[in-house]
């Protein structure tokens, strides 16, 4: 859908199916009815000690602190997914209140649909295969319809990360704006206008009848 | 008793605003009751992930739905929630409305455009009609809108330039990326007429607001220096200094009650914490974007009006209107340019302000017939960092990219490239599928059926759209840009709105009559988008702003006769 006078937004996918955003997120949940959480999900103590935010499982944490790696790898050339915190941005989406609920619960779902398939294809959990073997795993799940899917809304966040505003704890210092010479506009979000504090406002409903007030 | 207040007003975008403005000033008692929030300058910045990633300007989708119906594949009429598509039609939910976030491209629209069935002659499948009023009489409030509003810009001859009362605009062109001037050279090569773009942006300070400071961000954010003519800044904050104006923030108006005798007398609405409150007044002026200003009139029926408000006839919500056109861009590479033009072309704030309307009438190389066409804008991709950055994760053949490649290939596109676009605006012809209604199912977060949008198009649109988009790629291709493509399809770009309310001298073809009071409601008017029969091959804003200032006036002349 065009948007014109340059508003900036991207509201579709460009390539993408036309379906509806939400519509495609549920039928690829539906694909992966009947598929459990695995047990060892709840008592694997083995994994890598990640700050899970209180909204995710530890296996999930890893899985998606490989993700970012492998969407966005320290090789030299420009910031890493560790450098620009693409992780604890992540969880900072999953744990904001404001952000679409399906579409958190569908980043988490992801992260299951790849421990499912690690277990297909290694007979074992994510945490037990060497770096080589994930990064093979994720080759395949991009060539699936779900997992080029799922992948591509997690490379938006790590996107997020890489671009947005220090002030969410991402991008620090900006270097990822000095990496592609972009220059942010000014002014720059502080305590007072940062997202989501600036959504209080709509909770204002006193009458206006001075100027100071606009 | 006598109302508190002589006017209420339910909006404050560009079509409230110059009410608000002149009706303040003039001494009257005026209320705005707007749906969203209060935002001040200083409140807004230019952090995408506000502003655009968590569209904090406009209703949650999940609150705030509204219903769009579009072809499917098979060519049959397929309905969805806007909050199952993510296909969002706000614009803007606060104080000032969506004029706080455009991007302020002005343009009036031409003599021709008012009388467009008399010049052009009828189109099958289209409803094709002349305006009421003519451009004479709508030339004098354009020219008001440049000085009140504000408009920067330069006039220059060209072949559709419309008449005007001044010679120029009142502030200076603001300043342009060199690439203004290759785009002039281009079109230059190609006998083409390039002009200067007017923004509604102050190149110059006045009273209460600073020039533009090129920040870079301007479409889809707040304007911290206020240079940009919003209705909040430009008209809203002059309303105050008068003492008579009283602005509800948060105030969503859910139905205006008639007294039985063919007046309102209350405008219904939710305060901030949900509870139904009402407004008295004399007059009532409805001006909340085309969508929900239909929308409002449909919900507002009772036993005077079964079937809304002022639509014994069933006029209310039909021809809707949005651009016709399409999208076009090219990419100026570093290794095609000497060192210091590319580097001119890299520098970020400058705009480009350039614009053809050359071809805003052509001939039919069929027909051999005159028949409209329309206006090619030319301006660069948008600043917006990460909305760039996502659009490069699709390689070739439409794959995901990741990993170092991705890397790569962002990288280069923001400092080996810079990408020239153009937009071409067309007349969207008003048809009888394209309209807007009550949604039988869905209803919002207060429990009110939400607007269903139609939103089809007519063949002729798209025509139109190729040929100008064709002569916007030859103008890339001269700058000498590669990559060049382009795009025309009927799906209506959402922040340009009109009609559903048309005006006209018929009451039984129009809702309202040449002055936007409703036919049937001798105190409704309306003031947004919503009155244009067509809609011009420009943006709207200017016309909006215009023309809700000759209401202004037609609603002073009456009240002060106490005509009411």
């Amino acid at each position: 859908m065009p948007l014109y006078n340059d508003t900036g937004n991207q509201q579709s996918t460009p390539g993408r199916p036309s379906l509806g955003r939400r519509r495609f997120v549920r039928q690829l949940v539906l694909l992966s009815i009947g598929s459990q959480i695995p047990w060892w999900t709840a008592c694997d103590t083995a994994v890598k000690t990640l700050n899970t935010g209180g909204v995710l499982t530890a296996s999930q944490a890893e899985i998606a602190d490989f993700v970012f790696d492998w969407l966005l790898p320290d090789d030299s050339h420009g910031p890493s997914a560790r450098e620009i915190n693409a992780y604890p941005f992540f969880l900072w989406v999953l744990q904001d209140p404001h952000y679409d609920p399906e579409q958190q619960t569908y980043y988490k779902q992801g992260l299951d649909w790849v421990e499912e398939t690690c277990v297909e294809d290694y007979n074992g959990p994510f945490h037990t295969i060497n770096i080589r073997q994930r990064q093979t795993l994720l080759d395949k799940i991009r060539d699936t319809n779900w997992g080029e899917s799922w992948l591509a809304s997690m490379l938006t966040v790590t996107i997020e990360a890489l671009l947005g505003d220090p002030i969410y704890g991402c991008n620090p210092n900006g270097a990822s704006w000095e990496w592609l010479g972009h220059q942010p506009g000014q002014p720059r979000p502080d305590e007072h206008t940062r997202y989501p504090i600036i959504l209080n406002r709509k909770m204002e409903g006193h009458p206006i009848t001075k100027i100071d007030q606009l | 008793m006598s109302p508190i207040y002589d006017i209420c007003i339910i909006g404050s975008g560009a079509g409230a605003g110059p009410v608000i403005y002149e009706l303040s000033k003039a001494g009257y008692r005026v209320v705005v009751l707007e749906k969203g929030p209060w935002y001040r300058t200083k409140d807004f910045t230019k952090d995408e992930i506000t502003a655009v990633r968590r569209s904090v300007y406009t209703p949650n989708l999940k609150d705030e739905p509204q219903v769009i119906e579009s072809r499917n594949e098979d060519g049959d009429w397929e309905a969805e929630s806007t909050f199952e598509s993510g296909n969002d039609f706000w614009n803007g939910s606060c104080v000032g409305g969506s004029s706080n976030f455009m991007s302020g491209f002005f343009f009036r629209m031409k003599p021709g455009d008012f009388r467009l069935r008399s010049k052009y002659g009828d189109i099958p499948g289209a409803n094709v009609v002349d305006w009421p009023i003519t451009y004479e009489e709508m030339e004098p409030w354009y020219a008001k809108v440049e000085e009140v509003v504000g408009i920067s810009g330069k006039v220059v001859p060209h072949r559709f330039q419309e008449p005007r009362s001044t010679p120029d605009f009142p502030y200076p062109p603001l300043s342009v990326n060199k690439v203004a001037e290759a785009l002039d050279e281009a079109s230059q090569s190609l006998d083409y007429e390039m002009i200067p773009t007017p923004r509604a942006i102050l190149s110059q300070a006045r009273t209460r607001r600073d020039a533009c400071y090129y920040s870079n961000f301007c479409g889809s954010y707040g304007c911290a220096s206020d240079a940009k003519g919003s209705a909040r800044v430009a008209l809203i904050r002059e309303a105050l200094l008068t003492g008579n104006c009283t602005v509800l923030p948060n105030a969503k108006v859910y139905h205006l009650e008639t007294d039985g005798h063919h007046r309102v007398k209350k405008a219904w609405y939710y305060d901030v914490e949900g509870k139904k409150q009402s407004i008295t007044a004399g007059i009532f002026v409805v001006a909340a974007q085309a969508i929900e200003t239909s929308r409002l009139l449909l919900m507002s029926k009772n036993k005077e009006f079964s079937q809304g408000l002022a639509n014994h006839h069933g006029q209310v919500g039909k021809n809707l209107l949005f651009s016709g056109g399409g999208i076009g861009s090219g990419l100026l590479y570093r290794h095609d340019f000497d060192p210091e033009t590319f580097e001119a072309f890299m520098q970020p704030g400058l705009f480009v302000n350039r614009s053809i309307h050359q071809f805003y009438e052509y001939e039919d190389e069929e027909t051999g017939r005159k028949q409209k066409g329309g206006a090619i804008d030319f301006l660069f991709e948008h600043a917006n960092a990460m909305t760039r950055a996502i659009k490069q994760k699709w390689g070739k053949d439409d794959q995901l990219l990741y990993g170092s490649a991705y890397k790569k290939r962002l990288y280069r596109y923001f400092t080996e490239a810079r990408k020239i676009k153009f937009e071409v605006f067309n007349d969207w012809l008003p048809t009888d599928q394209c309209f807007v209604q009550l949604d039988p199912k869905v209803r919002d977060k207060w429990g009110d059926p939400v607007a269903r949008a139609r939103v089809g198009y007519h063949p002729r649109d798209l025509e139109v759209g190729r040929y100008l988009s064709a002569k916007g790629a030859k103008v890339l291709e001269a700058l000498g840009a590669k990559n060049i493509s382009w795009s025309v399809s009927g799906a209506p770009p959402s922040n340009l709105q009109a009609g559903g309310c048309r005006f006209g001298k018929d009451p039984k073809k129009s809702v309202l009559n040449p002055d936007c009071r409703a036919h049937e409601v001798d105190n409704l008017y309306v003031t947004d988008g919503s009155f244009m029969p067509t809609g011009g091959s420009v943006t709207y804003t200017w016309t909006i702003y215009a023309n809700a200032f000759r209401v202004a006036q037609k609603i002073i002349d009456r009240l002060s006769k106490s005509d009411l």
